[in-house]
């Protein structure tokens, strides 16, 4: 029987691939790409993981599966933190259970807890705690933790070498469970190379050799090496990254820019983000640390200090009183109009007057400092989403150019110049295995493409609504993949309808 | 699963008819004994119920916040 093992990279570009491996610090990631299919592989819009990875389980861009960000937007402008229940697409391990197969689910971004599945699930980072399915499979995993990115709060000078101690737990759970459980689909993610990056970027892309960072990276390569070894006919090994990481030159505050162009009204009370929200911070304060991006630098680890969480300074919005504003954790701009939500206040055809104005706002921004164009592209949500969710989305999606990051900040001048670093929408796709077209560099490849390959290669129909394909460049010429037509089912249909039986269920076993 | 012994359950034929009927449009089930055993199956499994405490959801937004989302 056919067998797929997937390996996700949380953040993980090429770049820092070839830069680790050229230090000598990794090199079975590097064989692996010698010896099989890879290319660059295209994130999403918005590059972040929560809707990244969704939509690489799914098939499916975020006007279908409706995960756009970590949270959903309330009428009130309250922010609901997303459970795995608010993925309106079956996962492919959902669509494999159905099938009759099982899998080994560890660490996928909004996966726990399972709804429609068979097999072995273990919670991932953004679910509160740490949780086994089914609670028989307990024995299995009890070395595993899930990663967590708080651990650099309370020990930042041993952050790398708290997450090695988890990440070695880790791989002997994930080991232990690629051995002893059946299983057709194998899909562990590794959270810590993201927070790691996020951290501790200079010093993973420095040639200073080893570091403890530098050795969390050798040690799950190490696991890939394991994984090639395992991997033998019939089946597939993939290794797969939700976007990169880089630095930019430049961030540019939303929130700052819709003020200046007058959509956004602040009248209300100053206020810090973080665990501070609940107290009010004297707006002189505020104004005194906003102005300068070295104050709110030395500001921002006291914060940390005194246990208050990573300190991100921004002006509280009054999102009623404004025609736009850019919410924390969205990537774009929202429109206050009634075509979101039936509350807010602006009519449908003030959003169509106010979106065209805001993106002619976007498109002539330019840098003061050198006259670039700042976005590379700014979009109406329709133009980049299609599906039953699109009006969940920001009416406006800006894509910065290549030396801009973007955020929802409301500080100083729009643009801000100082080394930043964050996603960037550039992954990494490799294929190892008997089947695969060896050597092949492949080209145009998005991280929609990764559920329909998987599929397509364990003899299933894709999802009818998939809007990736199948990469069959990566499969060898004569091989099964590569020849067989893609065929495609209605999974939406079935998946709706169990979904429907467990909630009777439960409902049943609560009356 | 084929192994396991059969056993006869004896419904109504409207709800016969109407099983039938969605069986044949899912074109996933070749007849209706196999969809109300997929059905029945997945209505024993269950599955957790999703949801966090506001003491949870403060967690999960630290680990957010510490990470810049927020």
């Amino acid at each position: 029987m056919r067998r797929v093992a997937v390996v996700g990279l949380d953040g993980v570009p090429w770049k820092v691939v070839n830069k680790l491996h050229s230090d000598g610090v990794i090199k079975h990631l590097a064989e692996l790409r010698e010896e099989g299919a890879h290319g660059h592989l295209a994130s999403i819009i918005p590059p972040f993981t929560v809707p990244a990875w969704t939509s690489m389980s799914t098939g499916v861009n975020p006007g279908k599966h409706g995960a756009y960000a970590t949270h959903a937007l309330r009428s009130d402008y309250s922010l609901r933190l997303l459970t795995s229940r608010d993925v309106h697409y079956p996962r492919v391990y959902e669509i494999l259970t159905m099938k009759g197969f099982r899998s080994v689910v560890v660490n996928l971004p909004l996966s726990y807890p399972p709804a429609v599945f068979r097999g072995v699930m273990l919670s991932d980072w953004l679910y509160p705690r740490r949780a086994v399915y089914p609670p028989e499979a307990e024995e299995l995993a009890e070395d595993y933790t899930p990663p967590d990115p708080l651990w650099a709060l309370q020990n930042p000078a041993n952050y790398a070498v708290k997450v090695m101690k988890g990440l070695k737990g880790m791989i002997k759970t994930l080991k232990r469970l690629f051995k002893e459980v059946e299983w057709s689909l194998f899909y562990a993610v590794f959270s810590e190379t993201d927070f790691l990056l996020h951290r501790n970027y200079d010093e993973i892309m420095s040639s200073d050799g080893n570091s403890p960072a530098r050795e969390v990276f050798r040690r799950i390569d190490r696991f890939i090496g394991w994984m090639m070894d395992k991997t033998c006919d019939d089946s597939l090994l993939l290794v797969v990254s939700d976007h990169g990481f880089t630095k930019y030159r430049y961030v540019v505050h939303l929130n700052s820019l819709l003020r200046e162009g007058g959509y956004i009204r602040v009248k209300s009370r100053w206020r810090a983000s973080t665990s501070l929200s609940r107290l009010p911070v004297p707006r002189f304060f505020y104004r005194y640390v906003q102005r300068s991006s070295n104050m709110r630098r030395l500001v921002g680890p006291i914060l940390d200090l005194l246990g208050f969480g990573s300190a991100s300074f921004y002006l509280k919005i009054p999102t009623s009183d404004s025609y736009a504003f850019a919410p924390p954790d969205y990537f774009g701009v929202y429109i206050n109009s009634k075509d979101v939500f039936e509350e807010w206040p602006l009519e449908d055809w003030k959003m169509s007057v106010l979106r065209k104005r805001i993106i002619r706002l976007f498109n002539s921004l330019r840098n003061p400092k050198n006259g670039d164009r700042v976005f590379r592209g700014v979009y109406a949500r329709e133009n980049l989403f299609h599906g039953p969710h699109v009006n969940k989305i920001p009416h406006v999606i800006p894509i910065p150019g290549p030396q801009y990051w973007i955020d929802h900040e409301m500080a100083g001048d729009v643009i801000e110049e100082g080394s930043h670093v964050d996603h960037s929408l550039w992954g990494l796709f490799a294929a190892y295995g008997s089947d695969v077209n060896a050597g092949v560099k492949l080209r145009g490849i998005s991280l929609l493409d990764v559920t329909p390959t998987i599929l397509h290669y364990l003899g299933l129909p894709i999802g009818r609504e998939m809007d990736g394909t199948p990469i069959l460049d990566a499969f060898r010429e004569g091989s099964d993949a590569r020849s067989r037509p893609v065929i495609k089912a209605d999974y939406l249909r079935r998946w709706r309808a169990t979904l429907h039986m467990r909630r009777l269920r439960r409902k049943l076993k609560r009356s | 699963m084929l192994s396991e012994e059969r056993v006869a359950v004896y419904i109504s034929r409207s709800v016969y008819d109407a099983v039938r009927r969605m069986a044949e449009e899912s074109g996933e089930f070749s007849n209706v004994d196999e969809f109300v055993e997929f059905v029945l199956r997945e209505f024993l499994e269950g599955g957790e119920e999703a949801g966090y405490t506001p003491e949870e959801e403060e967690k999960i937004k630290e680990r957010l916040r510490s990470l810049g989302y927020l």
